[in-house]
Parts: structure tokens; sequence; C-alpha cells
């Protein structure tokens, strides 16, 4: 019995960050072959990256931000990147805040940060302030933006500037994974936000190494049919600013400060991977309590300051704590 | 007229059975017994004897067969083979380094593998970025 299967892994740079994509074998006849398709979705995935990076000043992102009208004409990219935006600020309570972007320019993030070093998060603790969970601005002005598909516009207050960064990943991982649909098995990898499909993958499901945010070695494994995970974290995306204090890029959006909240690092399975993402980043941001409670349906696993992992919830896969592996196949995390 | 006929067939055939049973009386005092026909090849085993001869030749040649057959059989146990044929092949189809720092760089790998799964593939890591 011989049962040959050849599945693709490609990957490349993008969005600041490596991209990957593992296709399976074509299910639709008519689908191309994998590698042009590998081809074809790194061509979307890099257009995608250059319009809506907020660091580009040709971007499609950067001229809505600087655009004096209120009513702006956009594009159906542009209008679904800013919608996933807005979905996350909703489905987190306004903990997910894409109109940051001057806090985050003010905390050193105006610029793109890939390819730098980050600084040492084990040392970032240490200085960090008292740990307390971020809170969402009730003032904040996400909530005033709308977006007009038939008329093709975003409206919203001059001057709101729009950041996608917290939901790109996500979002262009399921985008991916939906011009995908012609294969039998398919990962796309944005950065560490995963979406999983494919009928292939149902059947024998995907297993998805998850990296220790201080350590960055792997912590377990989760088995993956369909859908999507994504890690949130600390580690990378973190510098010193020329006071010499501590900054990353996960702000509480209450106080326009980098939010420490116990956390380092938490890795959430979702429907999709911009729910995945979506997840990961409440948890994070809302401590540990909140995250029990965020990740509790859907999976996840957390990280806290200490280096301990704490899996939560359904949880298919094995997760190593300091000591021992523990298998959570099934229903319930052991520790 | 049918019922008739019968009756008397009936009839006849009992007094032949009569007949038969009939004991025969052994040859009185006085008297010579009448000559009875010679036996036909009375030198050689009779019917009866060649039957039962040939009923156990077959039956030990069978017997034989037989045994030849079990003997078989039992020295190499029959198994179900299964031909289970695990080749992984690797191969690189492009690799090339695009110009910049900004990471234009490409790297492709097509695994094949046999088993029809992904085995041959790295795992996926999810990491924050």
């Amino acid at each position: 019995m011989t049962a040959v299967s050849t599945e693709l892994d490609y990957t490349f740079h993008a969005m600041g960050s490596d991209i990957r994509l593992l296709i399976g074998p074509r299910l639709v006849p008519t689908a191309p072959d994998p590698l042009v398709a590998a081809d074809r979705e790194k061509a979307y995935v890099l257009s995608f990256g250059q319009r809506l990076s907020r660091f580009r000043h040709d971007s499609e992102l950067s001229a809505l931000n600087h655009d004096p009208r209120t009513a702006v004409p956009a594009s159906p990219l542009l209008r679904t990147a800013v919608r996933a935006g807005l979905w996350a600020a909703e489905r987190s309570g306004g903990l997910l805040d894409p109109t940051l972007v001057g806090a985050l320019e003010r905390n050193g993030y105006s610029a793109s940060l890939d390819g730098a070093t980050p600084a040492s998060l084990s040392e970032a603790l240490v200085h960090a302030p008292a740990r307390r969970p971020a809170q969402p601005d009730p003032n904040s002005r996400w909530r005033e933006i709308e977006i007009d598909d038939q008329a093709g516009l975003i409206v919203r207050p001059v001057g709101v500037m729009l950041d996608t960064g917290g939901t790109g990943k996500g979002l262009c991982a399921d985008a991916v994974a939906h011009r995908l649909g012609g294969y039998t098995r398919f990962v796309v990898d944005c950065g560490g936000d995963i979406a999983v499909g494919g009928v292939g993958a149902q059947l024998e499901p995907y297993e998805i190494e998850i990296e220790h945010p201080l350590t960055r070695r792997p912590v377990g494994t989760v088995r993956v049919a369909r859908g999507g995970v994504a890690t949130s974290g600390l580690n990378v995306r973190i510098w010193r600013d020329p006071d010499g204090r501590y900054a990353h890029h996960l702000l509480d959006p209450h106080t326009g400060a980098p939010a420490w909240t116990g956390l380092v690092g938490v890795t959430a399975l979702g429907s999709t991977a911009l729910e995945a993402e979506t997840f990961s980043k409440m948890a994070l941001l809302g401590g540990p309590e909140r995250a029990r409670d965020v990740l509790a349906e859907s999976g996840g696993v957390i990280v806290h300051d200490s280096g301990a992992i704490e899996p939560i919830g359904p949880i298919n896969g094995v997760i190593l704590d300091e000591t021992d592996a523990t298998d959570t196949s099934g229903e319930r995390r052991t520790r | 007229m049918a019922s008739t006929t019968t009756a008397t067939a009936v009839t006849a055939t009992m007094a032949a059975a009569t007949e038969r049973t009939t004991p025969v009386a052994g040859p009185r005092p006085g008297r010579s017994a009448a000559p009875r026909p010679a036996r036909r090849g009375s030198s050689g085993p009779d019917r009866l004897t060649v039957l039962l001869l040939t009923v156990a030749a077959f039956l030990a040649v069978l017997a034989l067969l037989a045994g030849q057959l079990r003997a078989s059989s039992t020295g190499a146990p029959a198994r179900p083979v299964v031909v289970l044929r695990k080749v992984y092949e690797t191969r690189v189809v492009t690799t090339m380094q695009g110009p910049g720092g900004g990471g234009g760089g490409t790297s492709v790998t097509q695994s094949v593998s046999s088993s029809g799964s992904a085995a041959a593939a790295s795992a996926p890591t999810t990491r924050a970025s």
C-alpha cells in the first residue's frame, strides 16, 4: 500500500515576520499547482502588508490616516482591515483599540522594528511597574468609525488614526486560507498567527508547536484540524526608550502606556486566525484572571511573568510543564 | 379393475415370501442331498472381500494425502502479508535570496511522503511576532 502525498513548504518574509505556507495536493482539479498557488499567495501577502502598513507613507492606511476628509474613499481591502479592527475592539470591550497610533508613537514605536534586536524581556520584567490588568478607554473614538460598503467609504473623525496591525496578520492568514480552499490541506502561518484548513487536516490534524516567550523553546503542541491559533507576547516588539525605560507594543488603552499584566505570552485557539489573535491579545492585556475567562471556551495557554505555563480550557495536544509532559488530549487540562 | 390387479400382485408377492422364509429341512436320513450348483470363481476372493479391500485401499490413500496436507500447513503458518513501503523524499525546488534587507527571499521545499501525511514537513510554530 503506498499513498503518495506531497506538501509544499513555502517560506518568505513579509509584514515584518516570517510567513510560511504548507499546501497539500489539489482538491479541486482546476486549482493550480501548489507552487503556483504559493507564488500567487506570496504576492497577495506582500501587497496586503504594503497597502496596510502604517510605516509606509505610500500605503492606503497612511493615506487614510492623513486624509483631511471625514469620509474617505477606501478599497475593499482597507475597509475589511478596518472592519476587522473594529470587530476586535467590540469583541474585547475596547481592550484591543485600533486608534492608539499616537500612543504607540509616543512610546517609541513610530517605525518598523523588523530586523531590530529586541530588548531583553527578562530585564524588562525586573524593571516593569506593578502588574495590573489593562482597561479600555471609555472615551476612545473607535466607536465613532463607520464603514459604508455601498459608497466605498470609511467615515471617521478627522485626526483619528488607525492601526490595523493588531489584527492584520490574523486577517491575512484567514484571507489566504480562504484562497487556498481548493487544496486538500493547508497551513497559513503569518508570523505565528496561523490558519489551518482543508479536509485532509480534519482527518489528520496538524501539530502546532507553541514557543515559550522567555526561553524561545517549544512548550508543547496543539493538534488543530481547522480554525486558528495565535500567540501574542512581549518578547519581540520590545525596546528601550531614550530614557532607558522598557516599552513594548501592547498598550493599555486607558493609560496609553505598555501593559504589564503578569503575563508575557498567550496562545489562543479560535474558529479563525483573527478570532484567535483577538483572544490572545484580550487575554494578555486582561491579565491572568481575565485570561482564564477569555480562553475557557476555545482553549489556550498562558505564560506568566515567572515563566510558568498554564494550559486553559479545551486543548487537544501536549503541553510541557517545567519538569514533565502533560497530555491534555480531550477536554481537560492537567497541571 | 385396478384394485383387483393390485390385490392379485400383493397376493403373489406374499406367496413368494412365504416360500423363501419356509425353513429348509435338512436331508433326511436315507435320502441324498440334491446337488448344488457350483459357485462362480470359487478359487479367488469373493465379491464382498474385493469390495472391502478396495474401500480400505481408497481410505488409506485418503489418509496419506490428508497427513501430507496437514504437515505442509503446520510447517509454515499462513499470515496475511502487508507490504508497507515508506518513502520520504525531500526535494528543494527553489531557494533564492531577494535583494535588500526587506527580506524578499523565499525558501521552498516540496516534501513527498508515501504515508499520506504531512510528516515530512516540520511542525508550524505559533509565536509572538
